[in-house]
């Protein structure tokens, strides 16, 4: 007699983004080394001096914005590295489909964005007691998450979806490439043909400038990653396993 | 009930037929062995069972489902094969607590136990393993899946012959006490034929016999006496195997039919084969072999 | 006991020819119970079926009789039974083996009696 385990969608989906989390931890340290070379860089990023009344100022204003440059572009790898067959191939050897295995990736990736975006915003906290310790300046201030919590809160959000987002656009170029290298390589042209006639500057006007408030861009954002990742899902639907 | 239900699948990998017509259903609980030369496609038959890789035509049926993608067959079979891969950032122990999440019937003290009799490092990484040590790893882990359908690919390649010969003892035990449908791949017939039940023989993509081990045993024999006598046995009859022992004598292997008996009578040197020489023989390129070559 | 592969006779029959062994022996008694397929199974290391199929041999030959649920025993006559079988067909075969063997080295009838009567003696 034949008894067959049933196991649902979503037991397997959380099964798999539990091991995920664990089997790829140690990206957290890639994101750790990123965000002290993001501080390393901020600091001085633009300067101004004044002189009044022989009272030299000198004014430095220093943001995280480079340290969100590295982690988006880590964002982009990361999404692209777990596309790759060493990556792929690890779900096989436990149950897996290939739908499940891009829900399972495609939350881990948001739970690192959440990681990635939580810690990136804190570093200016981290930017702050450097430039303390840094003689040349006298005063150290800045606004604090206390200050207007609530927009705080949006921005760390913006910064989460933002970074997800990227990591979907490194998820849907590796997924293309590992189907067959021409189908990202004609993607690619058609990005570029796209970037060149300025259709390409006009659409992302209108997803991300034009925008009446923080929080519909973010939903924007949202919706394109979600678009992004479903179409993964079904270009990656006929990819074969330990071929 | 049947676990596996193949109808006319044919698979191909760009000009070549990897599997042309694969026609054959699997009753549950049976130990089978899937036998056949390199390259005749028993991998890739394995693979789209397994729902790893995806059949061009025809119709695939696990557990009643097309494993391409489904949930049910991936939760209740698994493929073990030297392929394998796990993540690099987990230990061997990890692997293996990891797997009882995914697989309801994992049997935790059968892994441990196995693990620890073959003296692996729990600390170590699975892509640093010894080819050999991988193969065993492997086989533990498909083992303790108790999956409702386990299929191994090779099991044995790279294993040493002791740890072979346990690997076997410790399939049939574990088979014994959780009945399941097992099938094995093998290109050495003769070292997994005491555990078979059933033969699955396949040959450049397609199935050339699949019976019970003894009936495949006794499929064919073997002939050997005078040349003219072997001839006039023979006649008519399918000739899978046919050569030239010496000046006078020739040797011959055929499908087994009633005049056997009249020719044992007649002075006939009939030997019996083994189920491994009989596959062999069904797959062979040609009747002369390589005694041919040297002519 | 060794199983052997290359042996002319299949598993299933190697197996029952070895109960009928321990039967003649009196390792197993009548009315005693054998051993299952799974017990088999493990002792000789094959597959269950196999050893299944050694059994039923021996329950058609009524050798054996089946108490449901309970396994296969020895019949009370079943060691008789199995010497009368031996003597019809192991020896008639081995017999023609022989006087077919003889015809091939061209040993005539006499001389093939009188190499019996030899080996007789030999072992007494």
């Amino acid at each position: 007699m034949m008894f067959l385990s049933n196991i649902s969608l979503t037991s397997v989906v959380l099964s798999q983004v539990k091991f995920k989390l664990s089997a790829y931890s140690g990206l957290i340290y890639s994101l750790i080394i990123l965000q002290v070379l993001g501080i390393l860089f901020a600091t001085g990023w633009s300067s101004s001096g004044t002189s009044i009344n022989n009272i030299s100022i000198n004014l430095n204003i220093s943001s995280i914005d480079s340290g969100f440059i590295f982690v988006s572009l880590l964002a982009i790898s990361v999404g692209n590295l777990i596309t790759t067959r060493a990556y792929r191939y690890d779900d096989f050897s436990f149950v897996a489909t290939r739908l499940s295995s891009n829900i399972a990736n495609c939350i881990v990736l948001l739970i690192f964005s959440c990681y990635a975006g939580v810690t990136t915003y804190f570093t200016v906290y981290l930017m702050r007691i450097f430039l303390t310790f840094n003689s040349t300046n006298e005063f150290v201030e800045g606004p604090t998450i206390l200050d207007d919590p609530m927009n705080s809160l949006l921005t760390i959000l913006a910064m989460i979806i933002f970074l997800w987002m990227f990591s979907s656009l490194g998820y849907i170029a590796g997924t293309l490439f590992q189907n067959h290298k021409l189908l990202f390589f004609g993607a690619l042209v058609i990005i570029i043909m796209l970037l060149l006639t300025g259709t390409w500057i006009r659409i992302s006007e209108i997803i991300f400038v034009e925008n009446s408030s923080l929080l519909i861009l973010v939903a924007k954002t949202f919706g394109i990653a979600i678009l992004i990742f479903a179409t993964s899902t079904a270009i990656s639907n006929r990819l074969g396993v330990r071929v | 009930m049947n676990v596996i239900d193949c109808q006319k699948v044919n698979k191909g990998y760009r000009r070549t037929n990897a599997l042309e017509d694969i026609t054959f259903q699997l009753t549950d609980q049976k130990i089978t062995g899937l036998i056949g030369r390199n390259g005749a496609g028993k991998t890739t038959l394995l693979k789209i069972l397994a729902g790893l890789t995806k059949h061009k035509s025809g119709e695939v049926n696990v557990f009643g489902k097309n494993p391409y993608n489904n949930l049910l067959v991936s939760a209740n079979s698994i493929l073990v094969d030297d392929q394998m891969t796990f993540p690099d950032s987990l230990t061997l122990e990890e692997i293996l607590r990891s797997a009882p999440a995914f697989y309801k019937k994992w049997d935790t003290q059968l892994a441990v136990r196995l693990f620890q009799y073959f003296k692996l490092d729990s600390k170590q990484q699975h892509s640093k393993l010894s080819k050999g040590s991988r193969a065993t790893f492997n086989m533990i882990f498909g083992l303790s899946t108790h999956c409702e359908l386990t299929m191994f690919d090779e099991p044995t390649n790279g294993m040493d012959e002791a740890v072979r010969t346990d690997f076997y003892r410790a399939l049939l035990k574990d088979y014994i006490a959780h009945p399941r449908s097992i099938l094995i791949s093998s290109h050495h017939l003769s070292e997994i034929e005491h555990l078979l039940e059933d033969i699955l023989l396949i040959h450049k993509g397609k199935v050339v016999l699949h019976a019970d081990l003894d009936e495949v045993k006794e499929y064919a024999v073997a002939i050997q006496g005078p040349v003219a006598d072997v001839e006039k046995w023979t006649a008519g009859e399918e000739v899978l195997h046919s050569k030239r022992v010496d000046e006078q004598k020739q040797y011959a292997v055929f499908k087994k039919n009633s005049k056997l008996e009249r020719a044992r009578l007649e002075g006939a040197n009939i030997q019996m084969l083994t189920a491994s020489e009989v596959c062999m023989y069904m797959t062979s390129e040609s009747k002369g072999g390589i005694d041919d070559v040297f002519k | 006991m060794i199983l052997s592969n290359d042996s002319s006779k299949p598993i299933y029959v190697q197996i029952a020819e070895w109960l009928e062994n321990e039967i003649i022996a009196e390792r197993f008694t009548a009315n005693e119970k054998v051993y299952s397929q799974y017990q088999l199974a493990e002792l000789f290391n094959i597959n269950p079926a196999t050893a299944a199929k050694g059994l039923t041999i021996l329950v058609e030959e009524m050798t054996l009789y089946k108490k449901r649920g309970l396994g296969m025993f020895v019949a009370p006559e079943a060691k008789m039974m199995i010497l009368e079988k031996r003597r019809n067909e192991t020896l008639t075969k081995m017999v023609t083996d022989i006087v077919l063997e003889a015809k091939r080295l061209s040993v005539t009838k006499a001389e093939l009696i009188q190499l019996i009567h030899k080996c007789e003696e030999e072992i007494q």
